[in-house]
């Protein structure tokens, strides 16, 4: 089985539980605090001077947990992520709000402190691991710089230890992959390579932004196999950006959906699955293909795109694209309960019946 | 027309790399491979990347020559590249690729990179040539954004461009590499729809070649798999993904990702600890 339980029976879609039972345990980890989660950050906005891209973003993620955030490109997801990691980069910060890793307040820490954090409590996987790679560095030896820095093994230690970590993610033949370049190396290998990266020093949060995204579907079955059973053994949480929700369906625990900078709905993936609340969320749902469906017929799509952030309509962002817009949605919904376990920003939630 | 549109015979493509100081070693992008298209149709092709779906593609538009075999467009092997004839024929297949900022001069409005195809294949000489050219933008849902430059366009706009500008030569054959890979599900979809309702309208056929296996089934009459350069199955697109022979497919659809949280564990039930 290759389902994750979480250190507190929290949020995780567990095993056989039923939908309704594993919603109440979502709601329950939701409303109780106890566990004290891994990521959590409150009323982040980020932006520019002029303009704000994320907007008054609240997550949490538990230990174990998988969160996965979607919504089409440019909607402020990668920027949630780098927000998270303390990785934005000039002209765009973050203006307000808090990002707490284990109860710890990572906004307004150093740079010399961040860089003591990240790689070693928090660790990122780009979608593209060929670019995120040193060309010129033998990728052993780039994974065993993140051993030697954070943990302060010899470089003889780090580099056995760069060699166990490609076992463990299914490099074969460990030892003579080290060697290689990552030019030498396929994708599908270099994103293991980054994910031996992630993982060299345990850490309690991953967040991957489009991870899988590049590979081919018996590459990505691979690598999201190999990450559930990883954070299965050491317990990290992790944020998973992804607009395929495929692979939502595939790792998720709950599910986080943004448009256009703020988010619109949350929930357990049972829920957000079964009965998505937010018309956005509806579209994107009605808009998947799988090859196993029986085809044929026109596609639900939404229309139009996501307005840029400086012309975002006001009130509710996508009522210019809603077909349930009317004169409410001038005004900003707010993100309230909905159904067992979601959260929906909608003046009109759930499905016209 | 009798025969089918397009027609491959035993059709490879070899590449030859080293031999000057090491040993030439030769790589076979495409090997073996037949397969025909008829008019108004879609063969969709999958496989993984470096299976050699896009030089498929290349030889089935006539811009890569075969090493091997025959590809014959409407009973006529391609002409000789970049030769008068095989210029003609240009107008009669058109390819959409995967970027469509790479495919767009950045410096001319899109109207204008319209007009240009039309005047290298004499379309429409003066004034109707803007005439059409609007039309075609019109019908692929940009009328009136004409004037826009292409960075002025979102993603999904620049595809219906690029589709407007293949659209305006009147082709009957149209490759479209990974033509809806880079775009969001929700601007994919409309791509697609407007791609099938082009079909129905132009009669066009489609070669579709995703590595994206849920969109290919959406779209294609007959699905070929592609695995090392060969064609290891091909059939109506139900047959290939309902009832998969090779076990190649089957690997393919083995790895898809589940289409809900309830479907994953249906699959976990019935194939506990699958590997």
């Amino acid at each position: 089985m290759s389902l994750s339980v979480t250190e507190n029976g929290g949020a995780g879609a567990t095993g056989a539980v039923a939908h309704l039972g594993g919603a109440t345990a979502a709601l329950a980890a939701q409303r109780n605090p106890a566990p004290q989660p891994v990521l959590e950050i409150e009323g982040l906005t980020v932006g520019t001077d002029r303009v704000d891209l994320v907007l008054d973003v609240s997550l949490r993620v538990a230990p174990g947990e998988t969160l996965c955030l979607v919504g089409e490109s440019g909607c402020g997801k990668s920027l949630t992520c780098l927000a998270a990691m303390g990785l934005l980069a000039a002209p765009v910060r973050r203006k307000a709000g808090s990002v707490r890793l284990s109860g710890v307040e990572l906004s307004g820490l150093g740079e010399r402190r961040l860089r003591q954090v990240r790689g070693r409590d928090m660790a990122m996987i780009f979608q593209d691991p060929v670019a995120s790679l040193n060309p010129v560095q033998r990728v052993g030896q780039q994974v065993a710089e993140a051993l030697r820095v954070h943990e302060a093994l010899s470089q003889k230690a780090a580099s056995r230890r760069a060699v166990e970590l490609f076992d463990k993610v299914g490099i074969a033949e460990p030892a003579r992959r080290a060697d290689a370049y990552p030019h030498e190396l396929s994708g599908g290998m270099c994103q293991r390579v980054m994910i031996a990266m992630a993982l060299a020093c345990r850490p309690r949060l991953i967040v991957a932004d489009e991870a899988t995204t590049a590979l081919d579907v018996t590459t990505q079955a691979q690598i999201l196999r190999l990450m559930k059973a990883l954070q299965e053994e050491i317990g990290t949480a992790m944020v998973f950006v992804t607009h395929d929700l495929g692979v939502v369906a595939e790792i998720a625990d709950s599910v986080a959906v943004m448009y256009s900078g703020r988010i619109v709905e949350t929930g357990s993936v049972d829920g957000v699955f079964d009965a998505p609340a937010h018309p956005y969320t509806q579209g994107l749902m009605d808009c998947r293909l799988h090859a196993l469906a029986a085809a044929g017929g026109r596609l639900a799509a939404i229309s139009g795109s996501v307005p840029r952030p400086a012309e975002r309509p006001s009130g509710c962002a996508f009522r210019t694209r809603c077909p349930k817009a009317s004169l409410p949605c001038e005004r900003l919904p707010m993100l309230a309960p909905f159904g067992a376990s979601q959260r929906v920003a909608c003046h009109f939630p759930g499905r016209a019946t | 027309m009798t025969g089918p549109l397009l027609r491959m015979d035993g059709v490879g493509r070899h590449y030859r790399s080293g031999g000057w100081l090491s040993r030439a070693t030769v790589t076979k992008a495409v090997d073996g491979v037949d397969l025909t298209l008829a008019a108004g149709e879609t063969l969709g092709i999958v496989g993984e990347s470096g299976s050699g779906k896009s030089t498929l593609g290349r030889l089935a538009a006539g811009i890569e020559m075969p090493s091997a075999g025959t590809v014959a467009f409407d009973d006529a092997p391609y002409a000789p590249i970049d030769s008068a004839a095989w210029r003609r024929q240009r107008r009669r297949v058109q390819v959409i690729f995967q970027n469509p900022s790479q495919a767009v001069d950045p410096r001319l409005p899109i109207v204008t990179q319209i007009c240009g195809a039309m005047a290298a294949h004499r379309i429409d000489p003066g004034a109707g040539r803007a005439g059409r050219a609007e039309a075609m933008l019109e019908r692929v849902g940009l009328g009136g954004l004409g004037s826009r430059y292409p960075h002025q366009l979102s993603g999904g706009q620049l595809q219906r461009a690029v589709i407007a500008r293949a659209l305006a030569l009147g082709p009957e054959f149209i490759v479209c590499d990974e033509a809806v890979s880079a775009l969001d599900v929700s601007v994919q979809a409309q791509i697609l729809n407007l791609l099938q309702d082009l079909q129905a309208e132009f009669g066009l056929a489609f070669l579709f070649i995703s590595h994206d296996l849920g969109v290919v089934r959406h779209v294609s009459h007959r699905i070929a798999v592609m695995q090392r350069g060969r064609l290891v199955e091909d059939g109506p697109a139900h047959a290939v993904f309902d009832r998969p022979q090779h076990p190649y497919t089957q690997q393919l659809i083995a790895a898809l990702p589940a289409a809900s949280p309830a479907a994953r564990r249906a699959r976990a039930t019935a194939r506990p600890a699958a590997a």
